[in-house]
């Protein structure tokens, strides 16, 4: 209680002096205050980012209605303080602190941080070290609360795994109640940690890091992974087959300030098949599991209802993949008649029936289109399993320019293996061919902003044995498009190499990378995927100390047999479908998507078919 | 194209009959931590307060239609107020009884709607019938003291109004009470107390409701005096 008051007092104090002070204030609607003496189990879910951009994430939303829901527990949230705000809380000597009741988060009995990129991991230890909380989970305490991570980067979280009491791989949504239920159970009889521990790898997608043990090669490659006694091999990921059966977000909590996503969201499936063989969600969240059309309409009107909010976004990995896509585009127009409510398709293929679709929501074309076609060579593309014809792109772009469009987005990737200067210049070329119509005439007024990126292979993907650019060639390659791309239509944004690099040192790397990230933790400013604070030679310099190459982690291929440092976790797809979508895309080789083709055998279906 | 569009962002059929455009004043408070909601954030607070209550907004026409709403002059960021200014165009008239509560609804309790009036159709802007922000200032010594200050607002700001436009000249006011209370270099808490209009410029048009709310120009005249 004391503490409360408090740390709003320090608010009170404090907020006017840092920059957007709405980040810590709470109070949104449809936030969840429970009374803490009224619960057996508290629970906070953190979002290593600042604010506007952690609001933006669904999962948390889903797990925090799930647990608010239930009687016996109550789940707040915090996100990561700017660091003029971390300034003044180290100086006040306030922890960091939850915005539903202001109390600190090492007094709750769970705190489960988000692992949704790797450029988030330094501020994820920088969470637990402003909580007070130590770092390692060996050095908790009885008394500490129980650290679980979850999101995309707990199919490979290595190089952090050791700041994890457990990790829940996969679809949260069934998994959060067995948890809590479980954690209920052990309090109940008083259990250890250690026994706690013990207890949660028996539930399914769950991972005890400490479980585990790597033991490495002397040429550093890991030999194998040694595991306790009754520990699960392998840890495999959750599979949630009827979404139906778990409602969006009805009461999403709306922010004061301007979020990256101001909106409401729908899924309308989560897993797509489409098999880009770059693509972890593709592989890990397999099977396709569409939500139905009665469900999202009403979800999608309560939500709106219940915020306020003027749009709604048709969200997953290929919203125009949903079938009866039309169909349901015209029940939510016709549902929202009247309520002044823009809705939008954030992920759309580049084909005509997209663009028919992008007319049909009347969103206005002033914020444009944006497509993605990844990669500029139809050869890369096929290697990529990236279907998509060279006369699409520019046939839909021209379609789109007759309909009034002036503006689209592009995104681009370089450093696809086995890439070639002229692959990457085809780049340019097919953005060109974009500005251009039936005659070789100019499209006058059409704007193309190109948004490249650099492929970082990731875990449990057909790239995973793949070798990543290194930093000077990615620069390079920046540049050989820099100069060719040169029109006043054409807008080129590009990732720093450094910050590419990061991602995939991280992405791919294992626990000897963990004092190399505790030191960069300590020595930088967090906020890695911010290019205001990132800085690389903090890296640089703590993977010297400890003796590390980091080309070995991003830019060498590994072998066929080789053990990765996720080798006892499991997104589901088989290894050796991995290794034979790898040989493909050497091959050129396409996968059909299994929706329309045939099954490609890859391991992901639960029961043989969903 | 364009037509097409423009029918998509046209709202329902305009009424027939019965129904009529109206003008609805409300006055909010925002008080606690939410102070240091931006003027914009506020808005958009508001704006959604507005939504979620099922209320007939009217919109702009246009590219991209926004409810017709006049906020009162930016607050500084960090100060608290009893009584800020918010106008709403409405599509038909709405009743009043159970309005407030209708807006509140999900509302923290430091944001809060405490008046709803309709105002007569041809009741001037609100820019040009504001007229001052009384402010009540509590010196260093935590409450002991507390005095008001009056001052004069240049006009209401529309839609995106420039944020804190107020502030230089409360500020500079600022300063000269803390010199003329003798107050030293301690901190100073300031809550907008509420708004006021020129009386002369609505006396006759106003609705007693607004009146009672406008009521106390003569005691405001007395402090800024």
């Amino acid at each position: 209680m004391d503490e409360c008051r408090s740390i709003t007092g320090f608010l009170l104090r404090e907020a006017g002096a840092v920059e957007k002070p709405a980040r810590y204030l709470g109070e949104e609607v449809n936030s969840c205050r429970k009374d803490h003496s009224a619960v057996r189990l508290r629970c906070v879910f953190a979002y290593p980012d600042v604010y506007e951009v952690g609001i933006s994430n669904t999962g948390i939303q889903v797990l925090y209605e799930l647990v608010n829901r239930r009687s016996d527990a109550l789940a707040e949230r915090v996100y990561m303080p700017w660091t003029d705000m971390q300034e003044r809380m180290a100086a006040a000597g306030i922890p960091l602190f939850t915005l539903e009741s202001r109390k600190p988060v090492r007094d709750f009995h769970l705190l489960g941080i988000t692992l949704q990129h790797e450029l988030t991991y330094s501020n994820a230890i920088r969470m637990l070290r402003l909580a007070g909380i130590p770092v390692r989970g060996e050095e908790r305490g009885e008394d500490d609360p129980l650290v679980a991570g979850g999101g995309p980067g707990a199919f490979n979280p290595e190089p952090l795994a050791e700041a994890f009491d457990f990790l829940l791989l996969g679809d949260g949504e069934e998994a959060v109640g067995e948890i809590l239920d479980l954690l209920l159970e052990l309090r109940e009889r008083g259990a250890s940690r250690e026994e706690s521990l013990r207890a949660l790898a028996g539930i399914p997608g769950v991972y005890v890091p400490s479980l585990y043990r790597p033991v490495y090669l002397e040429s550093g490659e890991v030999a194998s992974i040694e595991r306790s006694r009754g520990a699960p091999w392998p840890v495999i990921r959750r599979v949630v087959e009827d979404l139906d059966r778990f409602p969006l977000p009805s009461r999403p909590v709306v922010p004061y300030l301007e979020a990256v996503h101001d909106r409401c969201n729908v899924e309308l499936f989560r897993g797509c098949t489409r098999g880009c063989r770059f693509c972890q969600a593709g592989m890990v969240q397999r099977p396709v599991r569409e939500r139905s059309q009665g469900c999202l309409l009403r979800w999608g009107v309560e939500a709106l209802e219940a915020t306020g909010h003027d749009e709604l976004s048709l969200a997953s990995l290929s919203s125009t993949d949903y079938r009866g896509i039309g169909e349901l585009l015209e029940r939510m127009r016709a549902e929202l008649g009247g309520r002044r409510v823009r809705i939008s398709l954030p992920s759309m293929r580049t084909d005509r029936f997209s663009l028919e679709l992008a007319e049909k929501l009347g969103e206005g074309r002033r914020s444009g289109l944006t497509f993605a076609p990844e990669a500029g060579s139809p050869r890369i593309r096929r290697s990529a399993n990236k279907d998509l014809g060279e006369e699409d792109l520019k046939s839909v772009l021209r379609a789109a320019y007759e309909a009034g469009w002036r503006r689209v987005k592009l995104y681009y990737m370089i450093g696809f293996p086995g890439e070639t200067d002229e692959d990457v210049g085809s780049i340019a070329r097919s953005v060109f061919s974009a500005l251009r119509g039936e005659r070789g005439e100019k499209l006058a007024g059409m704007r193309v902003t190109v948004s490249l990126s650099t492929l970082v292979p990731k875990p449990h993907t057909p790239l995973q044995w793949a070798p990543q650019l290194g930093m000077e060639e990615t620069r390079r390659r920046q540049q050989l498009l820099k100069d060719v791309l040169r029109s006043r239509q054409v807008e080129l944004r590009w990732h720093q190499a450094e910050m590419s690099y990061l991602e995939g040192l991280l992405s791919r790397g294992d626990r000897r990378l963990f004092p190399v990230l505790l030191k960069a933790a300590e020595r930088g400013r967090g906020f890695e995927n911010w290019s205001e604070l990132f800085d690389w030679e903090v890296w640089e310099k703590a993977l010297r100390e400890e003796g590390l190459d980091p080309s070995f982690y991003v830019e060498r291929e590994r072998g066929r047999d080789e053990v990765f440092p996720w080798e006892h976790l499991s997104g589901g797809v088989r290894r050796d479908f991995l290794w034979s979508e790898y040989q493909k895309y050497w091959r050129g080789e396409p996968t059909p998507d299994c929706r329309w083709g045939d099954c490609s055998r890859c391991g992901a279906c639960p029961r043989g078919e969903v | 194209m364009r037509g097409r569009r423009h029918a998509a962002s046209g709202g329902p059929p305009s009424a027939g009959g019965g129904r009529r455009e109206c003008r609805l004043l409300l006055v909010f408070r925002k008080t606690g931590l939410l102070a240091y909601l931006s003027h914009l954030e506020t808005m958009r607070a508001m704006e959604r307060a507005l939504r979620r209550a099922g209320l007939p907004l009217s919109y702009s026409e246009g590219f991209s239609p926004h409810p017709r709403l006049t906020f009162s002059p930016a607050l500084p960021v960090g100060v608290a107020s009893e009584g800020e200014y918010l106008e709403v165009r409405l599509r038909e008239e709405v009743a009043l009884q159970g309005l407030c509560e209708r807006i509140n609804r999900g509302l923290p309790r430091d944001l809060r709607v405490v008046r709803a009036e309709l105002l007569p159709p041809h009741f001037p802007k609100m820019s040009r019938w504001i007229g001052y922000a009384l402010y009540r200032v509590e010196g260093p010594d935590g409450g002991g003291s507390s005095v008001f200050l009056a001052l004069p607002l240049a006009g209401a700001s529309r839609g995106g109004g420039r944020e804190g436009a107020a502030m230089p000249r409360l500020r500079d006011a600022l300063e000269s009470l803390r010199k003329r209370e003798g107050w030293g270099e301690g901190e100073l808490r300031v809550v907008r107390a509420g708004l006021y209009a020129s009386l002369d410029e609505v006396k006759e048009d106003a609705p007693s409701g607004l009146l009672e709310a406008f009521g106390r120009e003569a005691e405001l005249r007395e402090v800024s005096g």
